[in-house]
């Protein structure tokens, strides 16, 4: 029974994943993920300098560049994805990021759109030739797909947000678990995104409904924080029992 | 503890590259290429950090180094090659001596591992010592940045 699916072209042994910064923020953590059943190792949101604005914990990592060693690390044990998760204050730096981690091995850019930080400085859905901009900037700079993390309630019409990220080639969003976060846009964007949606989830049965309703892969974090990396062994446990295998 | 074995030329361009910044810190790699030491200088943006963002940011360039990304990535690419390999992080210190500080420490670590536990760092100064250079290297029995002893050919 395959619980795996393909996003963007890309394979992940299994449809749930950890949620970018849940467990995924040091060496020791990330390399229990990867010993976990995840479907691919997200990596906590990495930013071009060393990050440590006080008010702004929620981004605080070590710079890129000391990050990218645990990447070329997963990378060439080759058991699971390696998705990195970047962030910036201009398109320039959501380039170099993209660039570096795409080369060190990552098997995806996940672009966060949606941390405080980047909706205060960046703002990238303030204007949209601001997301046009960086989203066109990020696929020409990686050369694995890029995804991006949309704030829980994008401000701006679906539509046209869809139109932006796919003219610009980016075909993958992270959106919250729920009707107006996910329903929504994939309603209002006629799927022509493939979607992976975040958090909203405590048993298969949920994993389950999600993908019925149109979800390539599901992230969690609340509940990985909660239960550790055996989660994911314990969701495929229960997926394979329900569907009888 | 292995030597770190530097040849003349590249330790004499690091301390040409500190006295070049001063007051402000210098910060650059060395490159060895099929065993020659090639030194890549960076550019210190940490007093435009420090001017954007003087919260986060608390320290200038004359006491704080934070290299150009692009730079930085550059070198790292460059260390990846076939025969080639990063071989030194450096940077400078202008008020104090050449140690290994608790900032310089924290900048070299990902949580409770080293960032890169094949590149040795070195600090250099002329503050004490002229051309006082000392070179730092991660232990993994002593899960810490030991002292090198920096032999120049």
């Amino acid at each position: 029974m395959d619980l795996g699916t393909t996003i963007a072209g890309v394979r992940f042994p299994f449809c749930v994943m950890n949620a970018a910064g849940a467990l995924s923020g040091t060496p020791g953590e990330v390399r229990a993920l990867a010993r976990s059943q995840t479907g691919a190792v997200v990596l906590k949101s990495a930013t071009v300098h060393p990050f440590i604005h006080r008010q702004y914990r929620s981004l605080h990592n070590p710079g890129f560049d000391v990050v990218l060693p645990i990447v070329r690390e997963l990378a060439a044990a080759g058991e699971r994805p390696v998705v990195a998760s970047i962030a910036g204050d201009t398109p320039a730096e959501y380039e170099t990021l993209a660039r570096a981690f795409a080369t060190a091995g990552a098997s995806m850019i996940e672009a966060n759109l949606a941390d405080p930080w980047v909706t205060a400085t960046l703002a990238p859905f303030e204007d949209l030739d601001t997301l046009r901009e960086v989203a066109r900037r990020l696929v020409a700079a990686s050369s694995v797909p890029v995804a991006v993390r949309l704030p829980d309630r994008a401000p701006v019409p679906y539509k046209r947000l869809g139109e932006v990220l796919v003219t610009a080639g980016v075909h993958v969003a992270i959106v919250k678990n729920d009707f107006a976060g996910f329903e929504k846009l994939l309603l209002e964007t006629r799927a022509t995104l493939e979607l992976i949606v975040l958090d909203g989830v405590q048993s298969a049965y949920d994993v389950r409904r999600a993908l019925a309703k149109g979800a390539k892969g599901v992230q969690i974090g609340a509940l990985l924080v909660a239960e550790g990396p055996s989660v994911f062994a314990r969701l495929e446990r229960e997926m394979r029992a329900a569907r009888g295998g | 503890m292995q030597d770190l074995t530097l040849e003349r030329a590249a330790l004499d361009e690091i301390l040409a590259h500190a006295r070049a910044t001063h007051p402000a810190e210098c910060c650059g790699a060395v490159v060895s290429h099929d065993g020659r030491d090639l030194v890549r200088r960076f550019t210190n943006i940490q007093d435009r950090l420090h001017r954007e963002h003087p919260d986060a940011y608390p320290r200038g360039a004359e006491t704080a180094y934070t290299p150009e990304p692009k730079e930085l990535l550059a070198v790292i690419q460059e260390g990846e090659a076939p025969g080639a390999a990063l071989k030194v992080f450096y940077h400078s210190h202008t008020r104090v001596g050449a140690y290994f500080s608790g900032e310089d420490r924290a900048r070299a670590m990902f949580g409770d591992d080293p960032a890169y536990p094949d590149v040795t760092y070195v600090v250099v100064s002329d503050s004490r010592t002229p051309g006082e250079a000392r070179a730092f290297h991660w232990d993994d029995g002593a899960r810490d940045f030991v002292e090198r002893t920096v032999r120049v050919v």
